[in-house]
């Protein structure tokens, strides 16, 4: 469905100086330095599949959105979406194409969103029955209903959202793309888009690329991840697999009967002790099933806890980037 | 039906229908924007009343201006009084006082969206200013012509014929104001003072049209220079036609010359479009 191969997208930025000499200078001499986007990334997705694209701010996740979407031309590598260029045959690929980019919308700020969704089936072709059909889905999946005659401008964030999110899946794309759909939504606004993307992947088959922030919607929706930072691919795999590989391993959390003396277990490390409370971290391959008869040994146990590497954690070391040195080599 | 692909695999075989199929595209997309400026109905009626009251005030100093003459420039006072009540009546159709939508969306890069829409760029905007310019002929021109005849009683034209024509001349108008103007705008893409711009191209537009002054008035030289310009196809051109002033081989050759700068605004503005497109798709803006 997919083909990305060595994409690399460079932006020529050039130097502003302020003022009025600035202005000046600006004319005279182009200071420009060479910003790598997106640098050399390469992957692959097949038909179906529900994709979480991730990676710290200015990443290159928009940029390899754009490229894929056809609004932007790569400065090498290749890409093929459904056999395709994007960009050299745009209008015919954006046919079977929805894209949502979250901080924007899609749709007619004047107009209330029925309008909209109206112009939208003209502009796809989208036959009257089946438009009728999707409409009636939609607001049964995203609640449309209260807002559908209200003009764009004076939505919600929320509501827009999915107002944007029905008019990008009107036309049923083989392929949506969405940049940050759940950014700044409350808790149950962001079930919502979730249980839909979900819907729409799981139903119609719709394979689907997300970039978003929120590990929430990551652990909620995608069995598989693409990470890049600075424009290189750091992982490309299960949600499973990023959580063992860099997770720094389970924390088991004992309650004991007295404060307990320090501790010394072969493949546990004491990170943390408050009264009769301590965080015990088991390294990455360690067994708890190990460790836990070692603690019964001088003391009583009342209570005993494991938390699994939150996914919020993992993610934050790897943008923090503690494992990228160790995976580079 | 055989299948043909051009060079880029795009399929050839059902381009006849295609076409017809994507003008109605356009045609819903002017339908909308036509409803969009229905929905402020309150300001129109506020604009009806600033059109007729500034069509008042040109009366009255042409009145006074006229007083012992029986002609300017071609024109005597009845004249002048229609010239007023139909400047004001299309001063909204020709967007006069142009408008920002188009650099608006460059600017806050809205544009990228449009793009991404399996649509002809220039022809949306097109769609998207002829419904504005259809909705203000009906619900602004319309009633304001009424009104200012009714109560200054300007002239009527000669015959149906006149009619017709006039009706043409501000379609031929309309075209070339949105023509010139989606250039004007399109120049926001390379400047960080669009507004700069477009207050210089809007006066040019407003002045060389004869909405400030009716060109018949102006001094020779500077009426030959506004003569060479397209501008004035916005305003003096239907008015006159109207006022049976342009006719036969005179008028054909001015609607032959708006025809071929209409030509060529379309042409740039195509051309502009495709470097601004070029630049965003390749610098990312
Ligand atoms: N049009 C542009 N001109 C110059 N530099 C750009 C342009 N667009 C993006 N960049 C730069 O490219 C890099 C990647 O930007 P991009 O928007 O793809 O990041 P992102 O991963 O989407 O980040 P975020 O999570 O903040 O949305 C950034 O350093 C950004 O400043
Ligand atoms: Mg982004």
């Amino acid at each position: 469905m997919i083909s990305v191969v060595a994409l690399k997208k460079e932006f020529r930025v050039y130097r502003h100086h302020r003022g009025a000499l600035g202005a000046v200078r600006n004319l005279v001499t182009r200071e420009a330095h060479v910003v790598h986007a997106v640098d050399g990334v390469s992957f692959r997705i097949a038909p179906g599949e529900l994709v979480g694209y991730l990676g710290p701010n200015g990443a290159g996740k928009s940029t390899t959105l754009k490229i894929l979407t056809g609004i932007l031309v790569p400065t090498d590598g290749e890409v093929r979406v459904a056999g395709r260029v994007p960009w050299l045959q745009r209008t015919e690929h954006v046919r079977g194409l929805g894209a949502v980019f979250g901080q924007r919308t899609g749709l007619w700020w004047d107009l209330p969103v029925i309008e909209s969704l109206d112009l939208l089936r003209h502009i796809y072709r989208v036959p009257a029955d089946r438009y009728r059909q999707n409409l009636r889905l939609f607001d049964a999946l995203l609640d449309l209903g209260p807002f559908l005659d209200t003009p764009v401008r004076s939505l919600s964030l929320g509501q827009r959202m999915r107002a944007d999110l029905a008019a990008a899946l009107l036309h049923d794309p083989m392929l949506l793309f969405l940049d940050e759909p759940t950014i700044g939504l409350d808790v149950v606004a962001k079930e919502r888009i979730r249980g839909f993307i979900r819907a729409i992947n799981r139903e119609r088959g719709t394979t689907v690329i997300l970039t978003t922030h929120d590990l929430g919607d990551v652990e909620k929706l995608c069995e598989r991840v693409i990470m890049i930072d600075h424009g290189r691919l750091v992982f490309d795999g299960a949600l499973e697999t990023l959580r063992q590989r860099f997770g720094e391993g389970r924390v088991l959390v004992v309650d004991f009967e007295t404060p307990p003396g320090p501790l010394s277990l072969p493949g546990a490390e004491t990170i943390r002790q408050e009264a009769n409370r301590v965080w015990l971290r088991v390294a990455a391959h360690g067994s708890v099933a190990g460790i836990v008869p070692l603690l019964f040994r001088d003391q009583r146990v009342l209570d005993l806890s494991v938390q699994e590497p939150e996914i919020e954690e993992v993610v934050r070391r790897i943008y923090e980037g503690h494992l990228l040195a160790d995976e580079a080599g | 039906m055989a299948q043909r692909y051009d060079a880029l695999g795009r399929d050839f075989t059902i381009h006849a229908s295609v076409c017809t199929i994507s003008s109605v595209i356009y045609l819903h997309i002017a339908a909308k924007s036509f409803q969009k400026n229905l929905a402020y109905r309150a300001a129109n009626v506020a604009g009806i009343l600033t059109n007729t009251f500034f069509g008042a005030i040109y009366i009255s100093i042409y009145t006074a201006l006229f007083r012992g003459r029986g002609d300017v420039g071609g024109l005597d006072v009845r004249d002048a009084v229609t010239y007023a009540i139909i400047a004001q009546s299309l001063l909204m159709v020709m967007s006069a006082f142009g408008n920002r939508e188009l650099s608006e969306a460059i600017v806050k890069g809205q544009i990228v969206t449009d793009l991404s829409r399996p649509l002809d760029f220039y022809l949306y905007w097109a769609a998207i200013d002829l419904g504005r310019a259809v909705y203000f002929l009906l619900f602004r021109g319309a009633p304001t012509f009424v009104i200012g005849m009714l109560i200054f009683r300007g002239r009527l034209p000669a015959d149906a014929g006149t009619w017709l024509l006039f009706f043409s001349s501000i379609v031929t108008g309309t075209l070339l104001s949105f023509t010139f103007r989606f250039i004007a705008n399109s120049l926001a893409f390379w400047t960080t003072d669009a507004r700069g711009i477009l207050y210089l191209t809007n006066t040019l537009l407003m002045f060389f049209a004869g909405f400030i002054v009716p060109i018949n008035f102006f001094p020779a030289w500077l009426r030959t220079l506004a003569e060479a310009l397209p501008f004035r196809g916005l305003a003096q051109v239907p008015i006159n036609v109207y006022l049976g002033k342009m006719t036969g081989p005179a008028l054909a050759r001015v609607l032959g010359e708006q025809v071929l700068w209409l030509i060529a605004w379309v042409l740039i503005g195509r051309w502009v479009l495709g470097r601004m497109v070029q630049r965003l798709t390749v610098n990312g803006g």
